[in-house]
């Protein structure tokens, strides 16, 4: 298997976190965001967010449809470039000109809507936009490797807890399925950071009970931000929740036995 | 390698239905006219049919990616003209100074529609206007003679293999062959069906869309310069109007191959099958002594007829699609 960033696997990190959310964040800062603005024309989307993302830690941001949210996702992601401010990436500045700079820094996002081409097969889509492939001809001639992609794409699903007909079209799988691939393709790059942009909200509670038991598993592989609208959502999952309010931070806890969700809900 | 794609594409239900047409047709004609089951008339039909097919696949590579393109006719036209005006000059500058006048089409309809985002059927509408302007003033409204017979050797030379069989359909399966293996195992290749079935999240997994659209559309023009380097050497001249009556078939051929208006979809080989099937129906309307309003009369038809057959299979398989994923 080969998941683990620093060496682990997923079997050994199911052992140790079956159940709900444990608090055991590491000390070091793999993300930082500092001040961060965004401009729309004459609308203040962000207005100066930061915040810090820890080593085997899950955040969540919190906040209404329009809080801004997915902004400072996107932002992260190479989506859009922020009007001001900074991005660390274990202490070093980071400017992403597109998504494609930022997957290459280590940075891999779920999205609500799985970002799947419907009419590619799963091992297509788990392999989108970085085909693996395979030279002729002493390097003249290069073709994708579709046998390697199936495989793989197989082993990997299967280590996360899928077992998906690999050659079927997309289209044909569930919500949860396609998130499962979705997620099981953003850490066959061993990312550093997670980004998890409401990848539950279409989902039937089954299929989301089954995506957060995941998420815990990997949370030692790789720290995560989870962004949805749902508090009680972030408090199933998140060792500590950020509320956004009309482009600002409005709220920061930590989330613990005697979290109170009344109280969170004051600032939303 | 090649040979499990064209299986799967033939054995789909488009591809059952073209060559079940095809061979329909055949056998009517064939009956009709005792002209047409001859060899003759075969090498004739592939000539005719590698000018469509070469266009085709231009327009083939640009429906995968969810744009069409146009202005093809328009751009064969100019490489056609500009060899012509060109000629009897260097056999290589000829030949790339129609190409790059081509790509420059392309180079225009990819700016326009793949970095300022006007639709790509504004762009190429507007492009085949002005493309064709242009050709009028390079022509000067007249027919103009190429002479240069290396050129036209090339293009469509006849030497004595497979019954003096033009080189044009020599080129239009090389060049079948080539973008057929491009599009089904080729990285660019699979990124135009990726950017066709969801430009966002190709973009979002790091897909260069905007240049995936980009280079698609230089090659549907450089399709067009190579089937006017075809036409014109055919002709031995360049009318201004050389690309006229292409337009309609070479648009219809890859939706008749199942390609989707919407992208994401579509076979070479089917739309071969798409371009052999226009081509019988040509062949045989000419040869049974009908006007060319036929032929355009029952074209028409056909195209209206696949794309109602596609849309009620569309509606049927998202039907069975929404059951299945309710049981899972």
């Amino acid at each position: 298997m080969r998941l683990g960033k620093r060496g682990g696997t997923i079997r050994m990190i199911e052992s140790k976190t079956t159940g709900s959310a444990v608090n055991k964040v590491g000390a070091n800062v793999v993300l930082e965001c500092r001040n961060i603005t965004k401009n729309f024309g004459h609308i203040q989307a962000l207005k100066g967010i930061s915040f810090k993302l820890h080593e085997e830690e899950i955040l969540g941001l919190v906040g209404d449809n329009g809080a801004g949210k997915s902004t400072i996702i996107k932002i992260i992601r190479g989506v859009f470039k922020p009007s001001s401010g900074e991005i660390y990436i274990e202490g070093e500045k980071k400017e992403f000109e597109n998504p494609g700079s930022a997957i290459r820094e280590g940075i891999q996002c779920v999205y609500q809507e799985s970002a799947m081409v419907e009419q590619l097969s799963v091992a297509e889509n788990f392999f989108l936009g970085r085909e693996p492939i395979k030279r002729y001809a002493k390097g003249l001639i290069k073709f994708v490797d579709f046998k390697k992609m199936r495989a793989e794409a197989n082993q990997h699903l299967m280590d996360v807890g899928f077992n998906l007909e690999i050659e079927e079209e997309i289209n044909n799988f569930s919500g949860g399925q396609r998130q499962a691939v979705a997620v099981a393709r953003a850490l066959y790059s061993k990312p550093k950071i997670l980004l998890l942009d409401e990848p539950t909200t279409a989902l039937s509670e089954k299929a989301q009970m089954r995506l957060f038991t995941l998420f815990r598993r990997i949370r030692e592989i790789c720290p995560m931000i989870f962004v949805t609208h749902d508090l009680d959502d972030a408090i199933k999952l998140c060792d500590r929740i950020m509320i956004i309010k009309l482009g600002g931070p409005a709220f920061e806890t930590d989330v613990k036995e005697s979290c109170k969700k009344e109280e969170i809900l004051k600032y939303m | 390698m090649y040979t499990r794609e064209i299986r799967k594409a033939l054995f789909d239900i488009n591809g059952i239905v073209l060559i079940v047409a095809s061979i329909i047709l055949i056998i009517i004609f064939s009956f009709s006219n005792p002209h047409f089951f001859t060899l003759n008339n075969f090498r004739v039909l592939l000539e005719s049919m590698s000018i469509l097919a070469i266009l085709s696949i231009g327009v083939h590579f640009l429906l995968v990616a969810g744009e069409i393109d146009i202005s093809f006719a328009s751009v064969l036209s100019l490489s056609a003209a500009v060899a012509a005006v060109a000629s009897p000059g260097n056999t290589f500058y000829i030949i790339l100074v129609s190409l790059l006048a081509a790509a420059a089409v392309g180079v225009v309809n990819g700016f326009f529609t793949a970095k300022v985002g006007i639709p790509s059927f504004l762009v190429t509408l507007a492009t085949m206007v002005g493309v064709q302007g242009i050709v009028y003033i390079i022509t000067d409204y007249r027919a103009v003679l190429l002479s240069n017979d290396l050129v036209i050797k090339i293009f469509f030379g006849r030497f004595d293999v497979v019954g003096k069989t033009a080189t044009a359909v020599f080129w239009m399966i090389v060049l079948l062959i080539i973008s057929g293996v491009t599009l089904s195992y080729a990285k660019y290749g699979r990124w135009a069906y990726s950017t066709g079935g969801n430009a966002r999240a190709a973009m979002l997994m790091g897909i260069p869309t905007k240049r995936v659209k980009f280079i698609l559309f230089i090659i549907s023009s450089l399709m067009g310069g190579i089937a006017g380097l075809i036409m014109v050497s055919r002709a031995h001249s360049a009318r201004p109007l050389i690309g006229d009556g292409l337009l309609m078939p070479a648009i219809a051929a890859p939706i008749l191959g199942g390609a989707l208006l919407t992208g994401g979809r579509g076979s070479i080989t089917r739309t071969t099958l798409g371009c052999l099937l226009l081509t019988i129906i040509t062949n045989g309307v000419n040869l049974l002594g009908f006007e060319p309003a036929y032929r355009d009369i029952i074209m028409g038809s056909i195209l209206i007829g696949a794309l109602s057959i596609r849309t009620l299979q569309q509606k049927g398989g998202n039907f069975l699609i929404r059951k299945r994923k309710q049981n899972s």
